[in-house]
């Protein structure tokens, strides 16, 4: 299961995003504490050890790594704004505005703020902004997820073909090619695409991608260094991924060049401190004692402390809101081949005992997509949408015909996952399955995920297996495409999340209709109807659409999960309460 | 005395280079390391370059003698010959570490040098060692002669009692208890963070940051030393020179501090220093259980990550560090007591 | 085993226990007479009892070390009712997530830690007994081997190389050694790093011991050039070593069934579901404050044992050694 989202793989941003409503459960957030009453204090944002990778922009890509670092100290050509408005539109941030295309898209241009700086003084050019760019093709970069290479090859595949691995390694005719596709002339920067990117202003904004960096800077060792060009800036030499950091006023930042849309930087100091594990993180919240007052955390309230959080005035400082996280169990296509026996199991399966194993009603209610019902476009795909979320199997058993179809059940041990294998154990075998769970090791080389990814599963027979993914960017494209679209014929292992091997040249061709799209709305449908077909055709068994449940200190004021940050508190309107 | 101290040394040396030839053959057993290094979007073929990147396609007769060569006389990172030409080629020659002799290694996950992530770590594995020590010490020595000399009264019979059911706790569930308990339920204790001891003035938070863990690191082995000491007093007070002495009218005091306790500190030397040493390998459950980056954090790091160089420079300084406080306590021994002189 | 596991050493002590000569009936007279080692006899009695009983319960389905109660756990994950979700059927209360029988999974898991215990120990015991004898005895070069062998166990960064070998050992375990992968594969890797970092210690004691007899024996030395020395000192001097063999025995099966838990906490110990003292009371460390029941129950069941067993074993040496006042 991803419990970290990955940002934006392969994803069309699309500019007006439909969202079902965030529900605030009991806090009133006050998300504009814009009054002067509110600045000062310190807020301690808690963490688990070990989960951040690197501060390096090139190779950040946790959703709310990229949330909290964008409010900070990284600001981009654009951003999205702090908004409880389900469809944010990008604002400009360095650049003077949104861009402009006068090609459909083919080409964008951006003219940077005069006054911007870092912060150790010297200005921000454009020649930054593509420095940074050309860093994000490297994927040799530790933990390089070359996102540059991943979005570039659909827009500009002639850059990725002419083999541009980033400034260090490339060779002169791939560096003549990047040139000529991205380059600044002092304040403007141009970007020439291949094929028309309609709303390049919205990945500007989500992704750091295209964020500037300090040619000048990029000595020795980069991973955990922060360059600031925000309200920010780090006070330590490095960002330690196992105790964190602190973040304290950035006296080369102009106000004048932001908007308090963008970031209110009411606190004077953000301590960033991280815990051996979630329990000890939530024990401290839930105390609420001295410094951890002004604290909160990203990580969603595990389930052994929700009769802690429930009831009293505790639960005033906690928040529900429909997270774009949803669980799923993909189904091997290259092993179950036959239809009746994939609509069987989908069928048979017990949601509501899954979810009451994942944690009960505050962890999530039963789905009827991969798609979170956060994401603009959700449908509820028909394929599902009458299925009793406690399984029938009677009609499973009629589906298969008598037959006793051997299924095997993988998962990653975990002490949940333990808790959920049996109930989906009970609801096959009560259908007629014969069920053998497969669980794999926690510390297994390679990991589940890279097991589960192989097309050969790793030399082991797997039919049915636990799955989860969150779409933090809100647009189906991203959802659908990773999951659905069909994997190259001599793949040995699933490119993007499509580890069930699930292929149909229906489905392909109506994604390809949705990211041609340049309407949102249109683009979104197509995706539906793909989702559609691959539900009724059983390329996975939706279970659960899962919330979010947050908890933070008595005297946090601003707390707002909002599309900015993929549904993660935004940095940018935090305050501590008087 | 001085063959003797030599020949410990080159014996210890050559105890370390056997270790490290251990861990280089048993860490490539295991198959290619540069998966751990591939991150998220592994293909074949971005396996293939990180491994020719670290160096990993060369044999390992090859790579042992490059590892050799770098302890001596310093080495650069990263390994591969052609991507460092092809960094100073494009004018980011700054990109490249130059790592000073000597040099354990490059850690490519942390993107430091081994010998860097050592010093950092190396802040709170001696803090909670030496905070530790100088607790388990001290209540360990004062409370097991107090025990000793009140033998049979209430006071041993509570300090027996109670040293046998703090030894029998595991140390996770001592820290867990302070933690979570002492520190963040019942809030009888700030949060325990460690604060790095730069200055003089750090003193107060550094030593209020590093009690709880140093605690829990000490109450067990104040618990065994209590009973060593406990145990080696009663011995030495029943030798019959002890008899003498008392025979002679010296002063209880004089007997027992002198006489007793003395003959008593020889082997409490020698287990303390030998605890103490072992102690700057990392204390592995307590550095987890109160997240401090300490070498025991490091060596859980590099072994889920599969890192070479930090284990073997992991591996190079606790074995040295047992080694030379062999030697130490070795030494100290034959000085005090000159029986062992003569027999060894 | 030495300290970096943060468990202390079994006992360092290179020569305090001078073994008596005493006939058994005065030992075991003396052994009676010490209240404190009898009701620690009479524990470990019980435990070891107990450890029997586990796995003839569980065929008999008496315990369920393995189902789920998934029906007594809550939307939280935790057990209904108060003290862990105890009831008649669940005298312990059940487990957080699946509802296991917590009784059952403890009680079971004594088994588990004492099998990996005892066998651990007695492996110890042999190599060191053997070892301490052979230096003992033949001096020289190969005193000094032994030695420096011992040397270089005790300077290994223990810790660390069991973590960073523990999956190619076990590796080699399951496909060179045909070791059945799985809980026995990594129960046997446990058993090895005790053995090989325990004789150590052992070995120490009885060198020292034997040193001692040896003193004390040169006379016969000279009477036994001739016949064949090595067999005949192994017939007198094993004869004398029974009892600190004994006590060297029972002081150090608790530390390894500390040891157990420590490498359940690491990770290293036999995995779920299979239970050991160890991986539940790891498992247990994790809900201090949410199920206290659950956290002290495993505590409680692992401090008796080790504190009976050291009384035990601090008896015993008490009883076979006239001259130390403890």
């Amino acid at each position: 299961m991803k419990k970290r989202s990955i940002a934006r793989l392969g994803a069309i941003a699309v500019a007006g995003v439909v969202i079902t409503a965030l529900t605030a459960c009991g806090a009133s957030t006050d998300e504009t504490g814009g009054s002067t009453g509110n600045t000062g204090g310190t807020v301690t944002y808690l963490g688990v050890a070990g989960q951040w990778e690197g501060t390096d922009p090139a190779t950040v890509y946790y959703g709310n790594e990229i949330a909290s670092l964008r409010r900070l100290v990284y600001r981009g050509l654009t951003a999205l704004p702090i908004t409880d408005d389900p469809n944010p539109v990008p604002v400009a941030d360095l650049a003077t505005d949104t861009g402009t295309s006068d090609d459909g898209g083919l080409t964008w241009t951006f003219t940077i703020k005069d006054d911007v700086k870092w912060e150790d003084g010297s200005p921000i050019t454009g020649e930054d902004f593509i420095y940074g760019l050309s860093r994000s093709f490297d994927e040799t970069l530790v933990n390089g997820t070359g996102v540059g290479v991943t979005y570039f090859s659909s827009y500009a595949p002639s850059v990725v073909d002419a083999g541009y691995t980033g400034p260090f390694t490339s060779s002169d005719d791939a560096k003549a090619v990047f040139d000529e596709h991205f380059f600044a002339d002092g304040q403007k920067v141009t970007y020439k695409f291949d094929n028309a990117w309609g709303d390049f202003p919205s990945a500007a904004a989500g992704l750091f991608t295209t964020d500037p960096y300090q040619a000048s800077f990029d000595d020795g060792s980069t991973l955990w260094e922060i360059n600031s060009n925000g309200p920010y800036m780090m006070e330590d030499d490095e960002f330690d991924g196992a105790t964190g950091a602190t973040f304290v006023r950035n006296p080369e930042y102009d106000p004048s060049t932001d908007s308090t849309d963008l970031r209110e930087a009411l606190p004077d100091q953000f301590n960033f401190e991280f815990v051996s594990d979630s329990d000890v993180l939530f024990q401290r919240l839930v105390a609420d004692a001295g410094d951890d007052q002004t604290a909160f955390a990203d990580a969603n309230i595990p389930a052994t402390f929700y009769s802690q959080v429930e009831s009293g005035a505790i639960a005033d400082r906690t928040l529900k809101s429909t997270s774009p996280y949803t669980r799923f169990l993909f189904i091997n296509s290259l092993t179950v081949t036959d239809p009746d026996v994939r609509r069987a199991l989908a069928v048979a399966l017990n949601k509501d005992g899954m979810i009451q194993a994942y944690g009960g009603e505050n962890y999530g209610e039963p789905s009827t997509s991969i798609v979170s019902k956060a994401v603009s476009g959700f449908e509820e795909n028909p394929a599902f949408a009458d299925d009793n979320s406690a399984g029938d199997p009677e009609a499973a058993k009629e589906l298969l015909g008598g037959a006793t179809p051997e299924i095997t059940v993988a998962y990653a041990i975990s002490p949940t996952n333990e808790k959920l294998i049996p109930v989906i154990q009970q609801s096959f075998e009560a259908a007629g399955f014969k069920v053998t769970p497969l669980g794999i090791a926690a510390d297994a080389v390679p990991g589940y995920y890279g097991q589960m990814a192989a097309k050969d599963k790793n030399g082991q027979k797997v039919d049915v297996f636990l799955g989860g993914w969150a779409a933090d960017w809100p647009s189906m494209s991203t959802v659908v495409v990773p999951i659905l679209r069909s994997n190259p014929a001599d793949a040995e292992s699933g490119v993007g999340f499509n580890y069930g091997f699930y292929s149909n040249p229906e489905v392909d061709d109506l994604i390809d209709q949705g990211l041609a799209a340049t309407d949102p709305a249109e683009g979104a449908s197509f995706f539906a109807q793909a989702d559609a077909i691959a539900g009724a055709d059983g390329a996975y068994i939706p279970v659960v659409q899962q919330n979010n449940y947050f908890l933070y200190g008595s005297k946090i004021g601003g707390f707002l999960p909002d599309v900015a940050s993929s549904f993660y508190p935004d940095f940018g309107s935090i305050y501590v309460k008087k | 005395m001085l063959a003797f101290v030599i020949r410990r040394i080159l014996v210890g040396v050559a105890m370390i280079v056997v270790m490290i030839f251990v861990v280089f053959a048993l860490f490539f057993a295991n198959g290619n390391p540069a998966i751990n290094q591939c991150g998220k979007y592994c293909t074949p073929e971005k396996l293939a370059e990180i491994t020719g990147l670290l160096g990993y396609d060369k044999s390992i007769p090859e790579q042992f003698g490059s590892f050799t060569v770098g302890l001596v006389a310093g080495r650069d990172f990263p390994v591969n010959d052609e991507y460092r030409q092809a960094l100073i080629d494009n004018g980011f020659e700054n990109r490249i570490i130059h790592c000073d002799a000597p040099c354990l290694g490059y850690s490519q996950s942390d993107q430091k040098t081994v010998n860097q992530l050592l010093v950092k770590a190396a802040g709170p594995t001696l803090s909670l060692a030496i905070v530790s020590f100088l607790i388990w010490i001290f209540f360990g020595v004062l409370i097991g002669v107090l025990a000793a000399v009140n033998k049979g009264r209430w006071l041993d019979r509570i300090v027996v009692g109670s040293t046998l059911v703090v030894y029998a706790l595991p140390v996770f569930v001592i820290g867990t208890f302070f933690l979570q308990y002492v520190a963040i339920k019942w809030q009888l204790y700030p949060y325990p963070r460690f604060e790095a001891l730069k200055e003089p003035a750090d003193i107060i938070p550094w030593l209020t940051g590093i009690l709880l863990p140093a605690l829990t690191l000490a109450l067990f082995f104040m618990a065994a030393y209590v009973r060593y000491t406990r145990a080696f007093v009663l011995e030495s007070m029943s030798e019959d020179y002890i008899r003498t002495a008392r025979s002679k009218g010296l002063p209880e005091r004089t007997v027992l501090f002198k006489h007793g306790l003395r003959a008593a500190l020889t082997p409490l030397v020698t287990l303390a220093g030998l605890d103490f040493a072992s102690l700057l390998a990392g204390a592995i459950i307590t550095e987890s259980v109160f997240n401090y980056q300490g070498m025991g954090a490091l060596a859980v790091k590099a072994n889920n990550n599969h890192d070479l160089p930090v284990l073997i420079g992991l591996v190079i300084v606790g074995a040295t560090a047992v080694i030379v406080m062999n030697i130490i306590v070795d030494i100290l021994y034959a000085y005090i007591d000159p029986r062992v002189r003569v027999t060894k | 085993m030495t300290s970096t596991l943060d468990v202390p050493p079994v006992t360092k002590s290179p020569s305090t226990l001078v073994v008596s000569r005493s006939p058994r009936q005065l030992a075991w007279a003396r052994f009676l007479r010490d209240k404190k080692t009898v009701v620690a006899a009479v524990i470990v009695a019980i435990y070891v009892l107990l450890a029997i009983a586990a796995p003839i319960l569980v065929a008999l389905g008496v315990l369920d070390p393995y189902g789920n109660n998934l029906g007594l756990i809550g939307n939280d994950s935790m057990p209904l009712g108060s003290f862990g979700g105890a009831s008649w059927a669940h005298p312990f209360g059940v487990e957080p997530g699946l509802g296991r029988d917590t009784l059952s999974r403890v009680w079971f898991g004594l088994t588990f830690s004492f099998a990996i215990a005892i066998i651990g120990s007695a492996l110890a015991m042999l190599l060191g007994v053997v070892f301490g004898i052979i230096a003992g005895l033949t001096g020289g070069w190969v005193d000094t081997l032994i030695g420096r062998l011992i040397d270089l166990t005790l300077a290994f960064p223990q810790t660390l190389m069991l973590l960073a070998l523990s999956s190619t050992v076990i590796g080699i375990l399951t496909s060179v050694f045909f070791v059945p992968e799985g809980d026995i594969a990594r129960a046997t890797y446990v058993i090895v790093v005790l053995a090989v970092f325990g004789w150590v210690g052992v070995a120490r004691v009885i060198r020292g011991q034997v040193l001692s007899i040896r003193e004390r024996e040169y006379i016969d030395a000279a009477k036994l050039i001739g016949a064949s020395p090595m067999r005949r000192w192994f017939r007198e001097v094993l004869p004398n070593l029974w009892a600190p063999i004994l006590v060297q025995g029972t002081l150090i099966l608790p530390a390894y069934i500390s040891t157990e838990a420590a490498l359940a906490y690491l990770n290293v110990s036999v995995s779920q579901p299979t239970p050991t003292l160890g991986n539940v009371l790891q498992d247990a460390v994790r809900y201090p404050i949410a199920d206290f029941t659950y956290f002290i129950i495993p505590i409680l069941v692992l401090v008796i044992l080790v504190v009976a067993f050291n009384l035990l074993g601090d008896g015993l040496r008490d009883a076979l050694d006239p001259k130390g006042s403890r």
